[in-house]
């Protein structure tokens, strides 16, 4: 007894003094904390290739330019299993169309906030620093392209893309074919319907009929000449949901009464403030009161009250023609998910992710981002395209559904780091800006003039 | 008696001044005097000190004659947190400063004689709540929305009465003043328009309290079969405290941009007054007391605390109602078993001792503001008798708090996910005499 209290007296000591030594390991920092480590599951990644529109080949604030084409959800996933992806030269390996500078055409930018100036005048095209690639590129998606140009050079010449990003190499099929893919993204049809809601024009609407028999053969061939390829198909999201739409509202309030009156569409019918969407070229119409009635308020350019001239129909998209648009949609999507039945096929629901976009956001951290044009945070200065941060939430949809179907690993991109702050050099507008007091939006046009065309 | 008031009136300046870590679950602090605390804090049947104002009212009509008992605690805190995706995502890591925290305790009794030999009263001042947070680079801290620096400051001001109708049994009933003032640092960003999804610091806030009152009570009772055994129970209530004139600072942030900067300050709320309520739960320890021999004690309590009475923390400011929020925390009751022992040799007395703090936030509620985990704490403790006639006694503590490693698991409310470490080391002291 004696023993064990004298060794007990030292208790104490022993006690202090291993805490304090132990601080060592409890008082170490965190080291950070490794994504799980990638694994193909039974898809196989090292020949990764990606085809498809504008979204694939990272086209932006009405552009393409290699700050945002190496931040394409293509590019993105390409890094996450373990691809290469050179922001500059764009030929590493997942290779692209690298566009330097000021983009093609030179990407709008945001020069003035209050009020809203969205302008590419002045900046000069910038140039393709990797047109002389030897190979084939990994990303040969390009902007305006349709699913029936994936085998059909046809229309190629009609879009200067094609040259940009093919260089009459052959088709894209064989350009994606010759390089033996083994897993191949594959992202087409939205510019079957995109087309319409940005014109204003059914004119532009492809026949969903026509783009499912074109899919379904385009995937067997694909299977035919690569079996063993995996393949992740995007279906078509509602495009009448982006904020080329949705910005302007087809209503405004009387200046005399406050009530809410209906803005003036094609020969001068009244929009339907429920149902009728201004799409955002309106912009010039409506800053000099077009489309406003005598007497209302001009939201947009308080100085400029409505003159009671109509909108041209070419920026207004009907409730009719929404209702056409999205059973197009619909029906493309259905042929879509017949597709993705297939063993070796997986779905990406682009669609609902940007339908949930535009019904209640996305929130990253303690931020909710939303679809809102210019302040939302997800959709670049044109309106239409996914700015940086919505690529890599892409990417991650993509992956989500690559990894359940194939049973892969592969990691999410960051989004904290894929956030950017591109396009944010806003600057006080200069003179002859301010004539507009609303918003200017400049190259607007050009950008959708290169890639919108009607088709067969 | 100037040695007394000097020491009274530094360790009020040092509890006014200081922020305290919290030690325990939630933000408590239960280290409330070094001989308790060098039995794991397991004192509510043995507490022999004036800390029974503190551990257990009924057991200061056992203390001879007046007894004082002052002390304080250096607490060093380490807080590291490692993110997952999907935000702030793998890699990231953060850390807080270093944290010093030096909460004092401060204790009287007096045992009444002849017709009133039953009773006897006691005083104290103490801080049994606090927490202080503070993240390095708080400008670029991943979760400097939710906060950068966080104080929870408490003083409370306790009066005892205790009476013994029998040499079995005691009891005891205080009143408490709580006095607590807080201070929240936070960062506001905005995501850059027309960007790529990219945020920049636009603004910094601040809220901030002066001390405001809230009361309570707290309650014991003591029995003692023998003089083996003690068997005791204690039960401090719940209180709250409503901050009505909190101070909500905005202060904006350059950009670099200066349209983006006019922006922001026409749209960045005024600085106005915000209106708040803190919540303190109520804690009730069972203790029971052993003396195998004459100079033995060991002790086991086992206390809960109410910290489902910590459900929301409310934020309504005067100016600009829409910023108002009620901050979902729901936290849970929470379980801590202490064991000690006390041996008493001639020359000194040594203690040791361990507990078992069980978190009350919920995986929801682990945050940056209070990255609360599962403790366990390993005390060892020295006491020595003082002076000719012993009438000092000094007592020692220290205490390695090893907190587990706690993870979001991905359910973080505000969408911060993560794993925290932390690691407290304390060491404390106290001085008491007795006439």
């Amino acid at each position: 007894m004696t023993t064990m209290r004298n060794n007990l007296r030292f208790a104490p000591v022993l006690l202090l003094a291993a805490s304090l030594a132990g601080c060592q390991g409890p008082c170490q920092k965190l080291g950070g904390i490794t994504a799980p480590a990638l694994t193909s599951g039974s898809a196989d990644f090292t020949r990764f290739v990606a085809v498809g529109t504008s979204i694939s080949a990272g086209y932006q604030s009405g552009g393409l330019v290699n700050r945002h084409q190496v931040r394409a959800f293509p590019a993105l996933f390409a890094q996450q299993v373990g691809r290469t992806v050179r922001p500059d030269s764009g030929n590493g390996a997942f290779s692209f169309d690298a566009v330097n500078g000021n983009g093609l055409p030179p990407l709008m930018q945001l020069r003035s906030l209050s009020p809203l100036v969205i302008s590419n005048s002045g900046l000069a095209p910038g140039n393709m620093v990797n047109y002389r690639q030897p190979g084939d590129y990994q990303n040969l998606a390009v902007p305006g392209a349709l699913a029936l140009d994936f085998a059909d050079s046809t229309d190629y010449p009609a879009n200067a893309f094609f040259s940009v990003v093919g260089r009459h190499r052959g088709t894209i099929a064989q350009q994606v074919l010759r390089q033996n893919p083994t897993f191949i993204s594959f992202e087409y049809g939205a510019n079957e319907v995109l087309g319409a809601a940005t014109r204003g024009s059914l004119t532009y609407l492809f026949p969903p009929a026509t783009y499912a028999a074109i899919l379904t053969g385009e995937i067997d061939a694909i299977h035919a000449a690569t079996p063993n390829a995996r393949l992740a198909i995007f279906n078509v999201p509602d495009v009448t949901a982006i904020p080329f739409c949705t910005t302007f509202k087809p209503y405004t309030v009387s200046l005399s009464t406050g009530a809410v009156v209906p803005l003036l569409g094609p020969d001068s019918v009244a929009l339907d403030p429920a149902r009728d969407l201004v799409l955002l070229t309106a912009g010039p119409f409506l800053a000099t009161g077009t489309g406003f009635p005598v007497g209302s308020y001009n939201y947009l350019n308080p100085a400029a009250p409505g003159n009671g001239h109509p909108l041209p129909d070419a920026v207004v998209l009907s409730g009719v023609e929404q209702d056409t648009i999205k059973i197009a949609v619909t029906a493309m999507n259905q042929a879509v998910d017949a597709v993705a039945t297939l063993p070796w096929v997986v779905k990406v629901d682009l669609n609902g992710l940007l339908s949930g976009i535009a019904a209640s956001g996305y929130t990253i951290g303690s931020t909710h981002y939303t679809g809102a044009f210019v302040t939302g945070g997800l959709f670049s200065l044109d309106g239409i395209h996914p700015n940086d941060l919505a690529h890599a939430i892409i990417a991650n949809t993509m992956i989500d559904a690559v990894n359940a179907k194939f049973g892969a690993t592969v990691g999410h991109v960051d989004l904290a780091t894929a956030a950017s702050l591109t396009s944010a050099a806003a600057r006080p507008a200069l003179p002859g800006e301010e004539g507009l007091r609303g918003m200017q939006i400049d190259g607007l046009e050009q950008g959708l003039g290169m890639i919108f065309k009607p088709r067969r | 008696m100037n040695l007394h008031r000097t020491a009274i009136a530094a360790a009020l300046a040092a509890v006014i001044l200081l922020p305290c870590a919290a030690l325990g679950a939630g933000y408590g602090i239960f280290e409330q005097g070094a001989s308790a605390m060098g039995m794991a804090g397991a004192g509510t049947a043995s507490v022999h000190d004036a800390s029974a104002v503190f551990y257990n009212p009924a057991a200061i009509v056992r203390l001879d004659g007046h007894q004082i008992y002052l002390g304080d605690t250096w607490l060093m805190t380490n807080i590291s947190f490692a993110g997952v995706e999907p935000y702030p995502g793998f890699g990231a890591t953060e850390r807080m400063n270093t944290g010093n925290f030096f909460p004092p305790t401060l204790y009287w009794t007096h045992h009444l004689e002849n017709r009133w030999k039953n009773w006897a009263y006691g005083a104290g001042i103490n801080a049994p709540f606090g927490l202080g947070v503070d993240w390095k680079n708080p400008d670029q801290f991943t979760g400097r929305e939710r906060v950068t620096k966080a104080d929870v400051r408490t003083i409370n001001g306790n009066l005892s009465l205790s009476y013994a109708p029998n040499d079995q049994w005691s009891i005891g009933v205080g009143y408490d003043a709580l006095f607590a003032g807080v201070e929240l640092h936070s960062v506001d960003e905005l995501v850059v328009p027309g960007g790529g999804g990219g945020k920049l610091n636009v603004a910094h806030v601040i809220l901030k309290s002066s001390y405001k009152p809230g009361y309570t009570w707290n309650a014991g009772g003591l029995w003692t079969p023998n003089p083996a055994w003690k068997v005791a129970l204690n039960y401090r209530a719940q209180s709250h405290v409503a901050v009505t004139n909190g101070e909500a600072t905005f202060t904006y942030v350059a950009t670099g941009n200066a349209q983006l900067d006019a922006v922001v300050r026409e749209g960045l709320p005024a600085n106005q007054t915000v209106a708040s309520e803190l919540r303190f739960p109520s804690i009730l320890s069972l203790g029971v007391a052993w003396n195998p021999e004459p100079d033995w004690t060991w002790e086991v309590d086992a206390n809960k605390t109410s910290w489902s009475w910590f459900q929301k923390l409310p934020l309504a400011f005067a100016n600009n109602p829409e910023l108002d929020q009620a901050i979902t925390e729901d936290y849970q009751d929470s379980w801590r078993v202490n064991v000690g022992a006390e041996h008493r040799l001639p020359k000194f007395t040594y203690r040791f001792g361990y507990y078992f703090d069980q978190a009350a936030a919920p995986t929801e509620s682990v945050t940056p503001l209070l990255p609360d985990a599962n403790r366990h704490g390993a005390t060892a403790g020295l006491g020595l008798k003082l002076g000719k006639a012993k009438a000092w006694t000094l007592d020692l503590y220290e205490l390695a708090l090893f907190v587990e490693d706690r993870s979001t698991d991905g359910r973080n409310r505000d969408g911060f996910n993560g794993t925290y470490k932390s690691f407290i080391n304390a060491a404390g002291v106290n001085l008491g005499y007795h006439w």
